[in-house]
This record gives structure tokens, sequence and C-alpha cells, in this order.
């Protein structure tokens, strides 16, 4: 186990009686990736945000490695322990994509960038001259500069057409089945959740985990054919 | 990537950004330094009614320091004292109330300083004018026209010691009709109007008779020996009303004979020294020199042949508090735009800032990185004003001594119907303000915007950076 959640309770302070998270508990291994899913306003994100260390829970503790995230501080934890990536991309609009690639980490800017599939040209190029698709590449490639152990993204498709999106659940599998990272992914995209090796649903403010029934290789396979999945 | 390196790619990246601090900054550091050199500029002041004539120097008492030095002497008194310290008393009255003044030490220009000047080369000769000093006609009537309104005189005529008689300021507006002029060293003379001549009946060789006006009865009587008799060719404008001050009733006697009837023998009170320049060509030097010369200067206002003074601002008490309002004006206003420019600047970025405490960056980086930006602008808007400044100091010290110049006619103005007087109006007017930005007064302004920078990004960074990364990612969301 790389990360664990345990007992954990959150609500807003404006609304007490709504508890968003109750005493939930989880555990996350690496070489996975999760899928999280609830309607909306369920508290996929602030989940997120929790294991981010964005925010922390109102009781309970989330354990990295077995040790309280804020024994080290929440900073250092999102700094060596985490990276995240956005619906919104989230790059630094006055840095190249290289640039933006070189914030995540140490890792060689130039070998992430070939790896989500930036072409050498616009490695040097301002951020926002490149495409949607191709900014969210950029946001992995720096979650992957970092020598974090897990991967948080939040609605990493949200943004992309089917095609690109595709390309990114790709990216975020390799992630985790060959980098061993634990990726963790909030998302609403049944295609995101089918390519999950677990799902975990919010809902009410409790959490329940469903396996899914396609193994890795075979949904691999499928993404490399473009045909789309049902789960 | 390092915090410098982003704040480098920052500035250069997003140059409208940039743009605009660089402009504040400019302004603001541009207007610091002008603030500042205002305060120390040469003022180049022509006064129309105080021209020496031809080519001669005058020096005469700079009314700035005569104030500054009753403030100090009150001060040493102190408050509540009854004493005297170099020439200005204060006592406290039977009634309680307080008489304070000054006398002829106080005011006199000293006799010590200005033989000092005349020794400087070039300066071929030198006149020393008292104050017109009112005493009591004791042997001889006073002209008298009805008409005037006499209420404020006190029934005396006006006595004016010279030096050098042919060097007095209003020498040209008189002829010697009979007998001749004061010349150095002559001792108990003096020199009447045709018109006082005439009612008194008086010659040359008679004896005049003079005492304190103040106390006519038992004053010593002192006698001057009547050397010359003038006609005005111009009228020589009294100083006061009432006939005590009329041209005719104007006696010229030698320089150290006013302060005897008028109970101050020893004590003289010269309002003016002349100083003659040899060669006309070597005026400017010899000025130059002259204004060399270790005399106390903060006393003295050095007058040339056009009317022009050389005096510091520091005279112009006015302009060196509208200087420091200036200043303290534009640290305020500084100080507000600045804190607005960074809160924006915050709010715009509030994205960036979002994500790089998403990514793990610590929160005084952050701060720091944007400080950094700041202070590069900063330093590039400090370097720019160092260009403007000259021109807009020299604007701006111009403009402060033109409106001290002007306040001082508005008061003029207001006082003319409540302050009895014939004096000629003095007209001065700014012919040059000359600035000196010095290296001391760079690095105040650096210091000065460096602080306010730095203030301004902390205070702006405050608001933003208490809150938790994870609200500023749902305002990003």
């Amino acid at each position: 186990m790389i990360l664990e959640v345990k007992n954990v309770v959150y609500y807003y302070k404006a609304n007490k009686t709504r508890k968003i998270l109750d005493e939930v508990s989880y555990s996350f291994e690496n070489g996975k990736m999760y899928a999280i899913l609830g309607a909306s306003g369920s508290g996929k994100t602030t989940f997120l945000s929790l294991l981010a260390g964005l925010d922390t829970p109102i009781a309970g503790e989330i354990l990295y490695a077995g040790e309280d995230i804020r024994k080290k501080g929440l900073n250092y934890h999102r700094k060596n322990n985490i990276s995240l990536v956005f619906q919104n991309y989230n790059l630094i609009d006055y840095l190249t994509p290289k640039e933006n690639v070189m914030l995540g980490g140490n890792k060689t800017a130039e070998k992430l960038l070939e790896t989500v599939g930036i072409p050498m040209e616009d490695w040097n190029r301002k951020i926002l001259q490149l495409s949607g698709g191709q900014q969210q590449r950029v946001a992995i490639a720096r979650a992957l500069a970092s020598s974090a152990r897990v991967l948080l993204a939040d609605e990493p498709t949200g943004n992309l057409d089917e095609e690109i999106s595709k390309e990114i659940i790709k990216i975020l599998l390799d992630s985790a089945h060959e980098l061993g990272k634990c990726v963790i992914v909030v998302t609403h995209s049944s295609e995101v959740a089918s390519a999950a090796d677990a799902i975990i649903k919010i809902n009410l403010g409790k959490i329940t985990e469903e396996k899914t029934h396609k193994p890795y290789k075979e949904y691999a396979e499928i993404l490399k054919n473009n045909d789309t999945i049902i789960l | 990537m390092g915090v410098l390196q982003r704040g480098v790619y920052s500035v250069i990246r997003k140059p409208i950004k940039s743009l605009l601090l660089l402009v504040v900054v400019t302004v603001i550091s541009s207007f610091f330094i002008a603030g500042l050199a205002s305060k120390s500029a040469s003022v180049l002041v022509q006064d129309s009614t105080r021209q020496a004539a031809g080519a001669t120097l005058r020096l005469e008492g700079n009314e700035e320091n005569r104030h500054t030095r009753m403030d100090e002497a009150m001060k040493i008194i102190g408050e509540d004292q009854s004493g005297n310290y170099q020439g200005y008393y204060q006592e406290q009255l039977e009634n309680g109330s307080w008489k304070t003044g000054t006398d002829n030490s106080f005011e006199t220009i000293k006799e010590d300083d200005v033989k000092r000047i005349a020794r400087v080369d070039g300066v071929e000769d030198y006149n020393l004018i008292t104050v017109p000093t009112i005493v009591n006609p004791v042997n001889f009537k006073r002209i008298e026209n009805l008409e005037t309104d006499q209420s404020n005189d006190v029934g005396g005529v006006n006595l004016r010691g010279n030096r050098i008689m042919d060097m007095d300021v209003d020498a040209g507006k008189i002829e010697i009709l009979e007998g001749r002029m004061i010349e150095e060293n002559n001792k108990d003379v003096c020199v009447i109007s045709q018109e006082l001549a005439q009612l008194n009946d008086l010659k040359i060789g008679d004896m005049m008779e003079f005492n304190d006006y103040r106390n006519k009865e038992n004053s010593t009587i002192y006698g001057a020996t009547v050397i010359g008799i003038y006609k005005a060719v111009q009228e020589l404008k009294p100083i006061m009303s009432g006939d005590s001050y009329r041209s005719e009733n104007t006696i010229f006697t030698d320089m150290h004979f006013p302060e005897k009837p008028s109970g101050d023998e020893g004590n003289p009170l010269f309002q003016y020294a002349i100083f003659k320049v040899s060669d006309v060509d070597l005026y400017d030097q010899i000025k130059e020199d002259i204004l060399n010369v270790d005399i106390e200067w903060s006393r003295y206002d050095l007058i040339d042949n056009n009317g022009n003074i050389e005096t510091m601002a520091q005279n112009f008490n006015s302009m060196e508090k509208i200087s420091d309002i200036l200043l303290i004006l534009i640290s305020a206003v500084s100080f507000a735009i600045l804190i607005l420019i960074f809160i924006f600047w915050m709010r715009n970025r509030i994205q960036e800032i979002g994500i790089y405490m998403a990514l793990g960056e610590e929160k005084r980086n952050i701060l720091g990185q944007f400080l950094w930006e700041a202070m590069l602008i900063g330093l590039i808007g400090l370097l720019l004003s160092f260009v403007l400044s000259p021109i807009l100091s020299e604007v701006t010290a111009a403009y402060l001594a033109q409106e001290t110049v002007k306040q001082q006619e508005e008061q003029d103005a207001a006082n003319l119907n409540q302050v009895a007087s014939d004096a000629p109006e003095i007209e001065q007017n700014i012919q040059g303000v000359e600035i000196h930005i010095t290296s001391l007064m760079i690095l105040v302004d650096i210091a000065i915007v460096a602080i306010l920078l730095f203030v301004s990004v902390f205070l702006a960074g405050i608001v933003i950076m208490r809150r938790k990364p994870k609200e500023i990612l749902n305002e990003m969301g």
C-alpha cells in the first residue's frame, strides 16, 4: 500500500450536517489505476484534494507509505509524493512545453515529451499555441517528470475528444502498469472507468469498490484498434 | 527550474503586465528624485526692485535666515523665559504679556563680513548704507504736507548713513546743488534736500541737531554739519507713509551718524553693502570670488546688476515644505498604486499561484518570484527614471519655485489693505532653477522604491497566500 485513507471525515464548515466523506477508509496500491466515480457534488474532487494534500480532512488521516502526510507537511507531500493532472491542464502560460515539464521534476523533459507524443518542433512553442490534447499530454509529461509514486488526475479527459481521450487513458494506464505508479483518476467517463483496475464509487459520503472485468492487456489492445469500449 | 529563471521568463514573455509596472515605477522614481532634488535646488531669482547699479554687487540680509535665527534664539532662551541671545530678546512685561524683538546687532549686515568681501581682487570700493533711521529734528523743522495722513507718523526725519554717498543706491536720483557728497571717513556730517534747507534757511557749514524721537525731552542731542544740499531729480520712494520718510525729509549722513541720535551709538544697523567692480569684463569672475569668501552666506543675498539672486531652495522655506509634502504625497500615492497593481497581478495570476501550490512549491518561493519580478522591472524603471528625472526635476523645482513666489505675492496682496506701507512692492521673477542630483539622492530613491515594492508585494501577497490551495484551485476550476 502506497496511499491509505483512514476513517476520513470531511464536510464543509457552512453545512456541517452534510458529510461529504463519512469515515471513509481505503488503500491504494502501486501499479494500479483507480477510477473514482460519482455524481456531481458527491465529493470526488474533494476526495482527490485530500489525497493530494491540497486540503485536510476534518477527522481521520491520510497515510503515505504508512506515514501521516501532515507529518512532513502538505507541501512536501505535494512536491515529493504525488503528481497532479487537471481537467483544464493548468500549465504555466509563459513557459514552453519543455519548461512546463521541467517544473514537474528532474527527469529529462525531452524524453517525456516524446513519450507522450509531443513532436520536437512543439517543445519550445508557446504553450497556448498547442491544442487541448497536446496541452493535456504536456500536463501528463509534467506529472511523469516527478519521481512521485502516486499520480492523481482530475477529469483528465474532460475537455478532450474521444480519440485524444483514448490516448490519454493509454498514457495513464502505462504509467500505472509500466512505470508502477499508483494512478488515481477522478472521472465521469465510462471509458476511463472501464480501463481502470478498480472503480471507487462515492455516494452519500461513503465509498464502494468495484473491480473492472477488462484486463489491462485486453483494454490496451482495444485502444490500439480504436474500438469503443463498453463496460 | 528555479524561481529566478521563472521570474525572468515571466517578465520577458508577459510584457504587457511588466509594462504597466515599469511605467509606474519609472514615474514614481522620477518624481521621487524630482522631489528630493527640488529640496536642494539653486534658484536664480530676479528681483526687479533690488537691482544693484551698473558694475556693482549688492549684499543684503536674507529674510529667511533672519527667521531661522530668531527661531533658534527663541529655543535657546527657552519658552516663558526672559533673555537675550545674539540680539534677539524676549521679556515679560508687568501685565504678564511678552515683548519680543531684535536689536541692531541682530539685524545688521556685519561690517567685518563686508570688509572681507571688499578685500577680494577686483572689488574697487564698497559702500555701507544704513537702514532709514527716524530721529527727532531738534533745531529745525521738517517738511510737512497737511494732506498727508500722519496718524502713524512719529514726526521725525529719516537719516540715511553712507560710507561713500556717491555709491548710495539712490545716488543717481539726486543732484548736488551746493557743497559735496559724503566721503569715506567723514564724521558727523550731512547732506540735506534743498526744500529742507530753504524751509530752515540752512547753509553749508550749519549744524543740524537730532535726538531720539522716543524721548524728545531727555535724550542726548547729536549734531551733524551740513556739507551738501541736494535736489531730487527723481522721487526717493518712501518706505512707509507719513512725512518722516518723504523724499525732502531724507538726510544723508556719514555711516555711523544715524546710530547716535537713535540711541544706539556703537551699534549700527547697516541695510546694504554695495561693491564696485573694477573691471566690468571680470564681473562674473569677481562675483564668483566674492561667493567664495568664507563668511556665513546663509545670512545674506548677493544681488547682481541684473537683480539676480543665487540662493538655495532652503531659503524658499515654503518650497522646501512643498517638496516635503510632494514626497509624502508621492510615497502615499505610490504605495496605494503599487498595492493595487500587485493585487491586480496576484488576481490575474491566481491560476499560476494555484498551479505552483499544487506542484508543492512553497508559498514563500511563489511570493519570492513575484518580488524578484517586481525588482527586475523596478530596476529597469529606476534606470529609465535616472534618464528622465533631471528634466522632471528641473520642471518640478521651477514650478515649486514659481508657486512659492506666487504664494508670497498672494500673501502680499492679502496684506495690502491691512499693513500701512508705501514700501515698493517686491517683484521676484524666477530666472532659472539649477538642480543637482547627487548619488545620495539616487541611493535614497533606490531604497525607497525597493521598500515600496517589497512591502506592496508582501501585503498584496498576503491576501492570496493565506488561502488554501484547494480554494485557489476551485476558483481556477
